[in-house]
């Protein structure tokens, strides 16, 4: 996400002319001490820092490395914990922590935004389940996952923007058919031929019953931010064919169908905040 | 709205403020003279975090901290990152006629350590040789920051649990070489200071006597846990007996400074951080009723 800006290309370039062989010495020592923290760290591999460093007896260097190393660990594996609650419970804590050890020596960190990290948990699950025989019996562990990584990005999506009703209602009608919906950035689609609704909301801590819900066999998922807090909503699947189209841009024209098999037209969808804007194909 | 508002911050503890605590002081307009934002975890594009962040910016001084720029990195600096931190930077909420730097947080800090890893990222303050070429690789970093913000920063010493063999400054010499050659101000960490007593046999109080008194702009004290080989900077437990003796002493040295209660790990009910805002207050109270005296014989 983040990308270099001009600024810094410009002040690089005028250290390494003013400063020149000085500078290169400099960095790259730096650069040596940094390498040896990534082998330490993301690698188990302390021989390289070790060897940097001062020792004693009661504090050795291996010991001085690794409370490094257990901090950026466990930093991730408790991002994970705190990201995938509801799988943390279907598999028990020690359990979790295993699986959190295989992702973080899998997924070093790539981004300075804690938020961000726990992205391709989901696949790696879907992976494991696959291969081992434990998780057989936990299949939709993986959507869980999914569900969970959706609640997370609508909590920090951008708030929505008010729907341009006075610019809409000026178009001519020779324009509608090419018109493409915006869908609120806060809103995730998923589908699971699991009933991992219900599985998640029997693991919330919310006082609602879920011993009446319908276990559907196969859910269609609406995660939409709502009162501040992430929500996540059963929907029926000619709402989700719906507002799957509009999020992958189908313009009106094409809609028709799905609208029709709706149970909430556009207006409502506008007056839901669910469809935000709108702009032309 | 009663006037909760002090003219100063210079003379007044604050505390770090954590999302268990935002909606009762929120509710309940708890007194507070200042807050610590950690801003790292105040970038979100919008929802609850930037409403709380509107409210908190609107109605208490604040100051930004931040962990995630790897200053002492040698990877790029991030200027988008640095771009969301300067608008935060230029909120308007607070105001408060006659206070200084009204409107806007009063600064923003971040720490003299990396943290990038080539690609990678540690998540964690990792500490710089202290060595002539960090110096300048670090100093020369911070101009660009300060450049970049159009304002001076403070940078803060860190914590550490191993010292590297190529070493050729005291950690207190290392730190005043830095802010005199940046020309930026100083976050004074008395708790980080006292780890790394512990960790490798220094004397803190001769790095902080080291350090250019008047570029002290802010102190932090925390609480850490000890290992018993070792000690962590663990932000876990109340600030320990000899830290604030240490911070006593600290004070006679630079006068009265805004002082801040950090506490992460195990955050505790409001009430027992506020009385520990209440202890660094009533030092700060001491030392700014002694400057007052001194002034007045002189």
């Amino acid at each position: 996400m983040k990308t270099l800006r001009q600024n810094n290309q410009l002040s690089n370039r005028s250290l390494g002319n003013q400063q020149g062989n000085q500078l290169d010495n400099k960095q790259s020592n730096l650069q040596k001490i940094q390498q040896a923290y990534s082998q330490a760290i993301y690698q188990a591999d302390t021989n390289a820092l070790e060897l940097l460093i001062h020792g004693t007896t009661d504090f050795t260097t291996r010991t001085r490395v690794d409370v490094y190393r257990n901090n950026t660990l466990g930093t991730l594996k408790q991002t994970l914990a705190d990201t995938y609650p509801v799988c943390e419970m279907l598999v028990g804590k020690n359990y979790f922590k295993q699986l959190g050890t295989a992702y973080v020596r899998q997924y070093p960190s790539t981004d300075r935004n804690l938020d961000h990290y726990g992205s391709e948990f989901p696949l790696t699950l879907q992976n494991l389940i696959e291969q081992r025989d434990e998780l057989q019996k936990l299949a939709y562990l993986a959507d869980v996952a999914q569900l969970e990584w959706c609640l997370h990005q609508a909590y920090y999506a951008p708030n929505r923007t008010v729907f341009d009703f006075e610019r809409f209602s000026n178009l001519g009608s020779e324009q509608h058919e090419n018109i493409v919906f915006k869908l609120a950035d806060d809103i995730y689609l998923m589908e699971s031929p699991y009933p991992i609704y219900t599985i998640w909301l029997s693991h919330q801590n919310s006082e609602e019953n879920t011993d009446d819900l319908d276990s559907e066999p196969h859910n269609y998922i609406m995660v939409h931010r709502d009162s501040w807090q992430a929500q996540a909503l059963l929907i029926d699947e000619a709402l989700y064919l719906l507002l799957n189209a509009i999020k992958q841009n189908t313009p009106l024209s094409k809609l028709t169908d799905l609208l029709e098999n709706s149970p909430m037209d556009i207006v409502t969808l506008i007056q839901q905040g669910f469809v935000t804007g709108f702009e032309f194909k | 709205m009663p006037s909760i508002l002090p003219h100063s911050i210079a003379t007044q503890a604050g505390i770090g403020l954590r999302t268990q605590h935002i909606n009762q002081i929120l509710d309940q307009r708890v007194p507070v003279p200042w807050f610590e934002l950690l801003v790292d975890n105040w970038l979100a594009d919008g929802g609850l975090t930037q409403r709380y962040l509107d409210e908190i910016i609107e109605r208490y001084p604040v100051t930004l901290h931040g962990v995630g720029l790897s200053l002492g990195g040698t990877e790029p600096l991030d200027f988008t990152y640095l771009g969301e931190i300067k608008a935060i930077l230029q909120l308007s909420g607070f105001n408060n006629g006659g206070f200084e730097n009204s409107n806007k947080p009063l600064w923003y800090s971040e720490h003299l350590c990396f943290s990038q890893l080539q690609s990678h990222y540690s998540h964690d303050l990792l500490p710089l040789p202290y060595t002539d070429e960090s110096v300048k690789h670090i100093a020369n970093r911070i101009q660009q920051v300060q450049d970049f913000l159009g304002c001076q920063m403070l940078v803060e010493n860190v914590s550490s649990y191993l010292e590297y063999k190529e070493n050729s400054f005291s950690e207190g010499e290392f730190i005043h070489a830095i802010v005199e050659e940046a020309d930026c101000n100083l976050l004074l960490d008395v708790n980080n200071f006292y780890v790394n007593q512990v960790n490798h046999g220094q004397d803190a109080f001769q790095q902080i006597r080291a350090l250019p008194h008047k570029r002290v702009k802010e102190i932090h004290l925390a609480g850490f846990e000890d290992k018993q080989t070792h000690v962590v900077d663990a932000h876990n437990n109340p600030v320990a007996d000899e830290v604030w003796d240490l911070y006593k002493q600290t004070l006679a040295l630079t006068g009265p400074v805004a002082t801040l209660i950090e506490w992460d790990n195990d955050v505790p009910e409001l009430d027992i951080l506020l009385n520990e805002r209440q202890k660094a207050q009533c030092f700060l109270d001491k030392q700014t009723a002694s400057v007052t005296t001194s002034e007045k014989v002189a």
